[in-house]
């Protein structure tokens, strides 16, 4: 079984991806923010990672800079999501070492379309 | 609709708390760019998850603040009363809409077209797009009592643990710390009749490690710590109950000073309070009446608040026990019985 980490501040977020992504036949991990995250995969590195931008302690972005900096850290597929649409930022996520980029608020079928174009499904 | 709303309701009122501290900030200093930026925070993550919930209203009511907010944070000079006035009536019409969220189990229905134009408007005003001044503008209706309030001290729906982040900071603001507590860990859900005295102690424990266990930034920054203290408040669940961590990088409980304490207040001679190891004399704060020398300020006060700590832990059938390096900062765990847990133990996880 295929593990995903859903990192986002929100407990509500998590659970919808949680719902989601179990229905994909993921094993769910969750994470509150980017240092938590980093801490998790140094554990035990996922196979994909549902990535929230805005989080105190440490956020998305530098989250995944550091995360592709440590042994192994290229290995997870990094899905972006958050609810800026300007392409500066989309690039600066894709720049920083993100491979997808969705929009808040996700769905099913989003999430479904975007895991299987990375080659997680 | 299902306990996605209730989740929700409970984490939109802690939103809701952040912004009327950062209103009451504002309401001090209408150039605290600080507590701007954390109302932007909270509004941004507020309106994300809205979108999740299908609460529309509330996120139109976010948006129009959150443009408010930017342009109040972009305003080269503080930016009058009046300006600021219409976030306070956003966020009482928002409380009063997760009000009744709860019952209703999910949105109700209504129009905000005029409190989100006022909100838009008075962007507009700020940002110098407009010729009249924002003086101009009818006050907004401010809610007598924000009804927020009373969501946010309205527990029974929520974790025992929601809010105690705004605690923290609020804490560290006016210590002059600077102060995060993170909540990790399992989705453990605690029954309705132990979630009193479970926040009861849990607030005590966040209040003594703000006021006694995290240094100040400087003292923090000579002992090559980052000035910002992080508190960490992990739960797990277990086939035979739950864990409750709450872990600290602050200055720990050092056993001499206690064994010292112990002495000076006369509960133990010095040959007592020699014997004990060290496990034992950092124990000891959990006992009543251990308040310690006036001159071991480091340890003031840590008595009373602990000792409250473990009696509403052990009325749970629970305990409650901790781990400290001197310097390196303390761990305090409390381990309660299944019978707190609302929900069997069926979580997936993954062993690391």
């Amino acid at each position: 079984m295929k593990i995903c980490l859903v990192v986002d501040d929100s407990r509500v977020v998590r659970k919808v991806a949680r719902r989601i992504l179990e229905g994909l036949d993921f094993e769910i991990a969750e994470a509150g923010d980017g240092m938590e995250a980093l801490v998790f995969c140094r554990a035990a590195m996922p196979d994909a990672i549902l990535l929230d931008w805005a989080m105190p302690v440490m956020d998305g972005l530098e989250f995944v800079r550091r995360l592709r900096a440590e042994p192994g850290g290229e290995a997870p597929v990094v899905v972006f999501c958050t609810s800026e649409n300007e392409p500066e930022r989309i690039a600066e996520a894709l720049d920083g070492g993100a491979d997808e980029y969705i929009m808040k608020p996700f769905d099913g079928d989003i999430i479904e379309a975007k895991f299987a174009q990375a080659g997680l499904l | 609709m299902d306990d996605l709303v209730s989740d929700f309701v409970c984490e939109a009122a802690d939103s809701l708390g952040g912004l009327q501290a950062g209103l009451a900030r504002l309401a001090v200093d209408r150039s605290d760019r600080a507590a701007m930026a954390e109302m932007l925070r909270r509004l941004h993550g507020l309106k994300g998850v809205c979108g999740f919930v299908g609460f529309a209203r509330a996120e139109a009511l976010a948006h129009a603040g959150e443009t408010l907010l930017a342009a109040i944070s972009q305003a080269a000079a503080p930016v009058s009363a009046a300006a600021v006035a219409p976030l306070a009536a956003m966020v009482g019409r928002m409380a009063d809409l997760f009000d009744r969220a709860a019952e209703a189990q999910g949105e109700p229905a209504g129009d905000d077209g005029d409190l989100v134009a006022l909100i838009e408007e008075t962007a507009v005003g700020l940002s110098g797009r407009s010729s009249r001044p924002i003086e101009a503008f009818p006050p907004a209706a401010l809610p007598s009592s924000l009804s927020a309030a009373a969501i946010v001290s309205d527990r029974r729906v929520c974790a025992p643990w929601s809010g105690l982040d705004t605690l923290a900071r609020a804490l560290g603001d006016r210590l002059g710390k600077r102060i995060e507590l993170m909540v990790g860990g399992d989705d453990v859900r605690i029954v309705q009749a132990a979630t009193p005295p479970l926040r009861t102690a849990l607030i005590a424990m966040v209040r003594n490690a703000c006021d006694h266990g995290i240094e100040t930034p400087s003292e923090r920054r000579a002992a090559g710590k980052p000035a910002r203290a992080l508190l960490r408040l992990s739960v797990h669940q277990a086939q035979d109950g739950a864990t409750i961590e709450l872990s600290d990088d602050g200055r720990g409980v050092d056993p001499a000073l206690i064994r010292e304490g112990c002495v000076a207040s006369g509960r133990l001679d010095r040959e007592g309070a020699a014997s004990l190891s060290d496990a034992e004399a950092q124990s000891l704060i959990f006992a009543s009446g251990v308040t310690t020398a006036e001159a071991v300020t480091a340890l003031s006060g840590r008595g009373l608040g602990l000792e409250l700590v473990r009696r509403e832990v052990e009325s749970l059938g629970g305990t409650v026990a901790l781990n400290s390096v001197p310097g390196q900062g303390a761990r305090f765990v409390i381990r309660l019985p299944a019978a707190v847990l609302a929900t069997p133990a069926a979580r997936s996880r993954v062993a690391a």
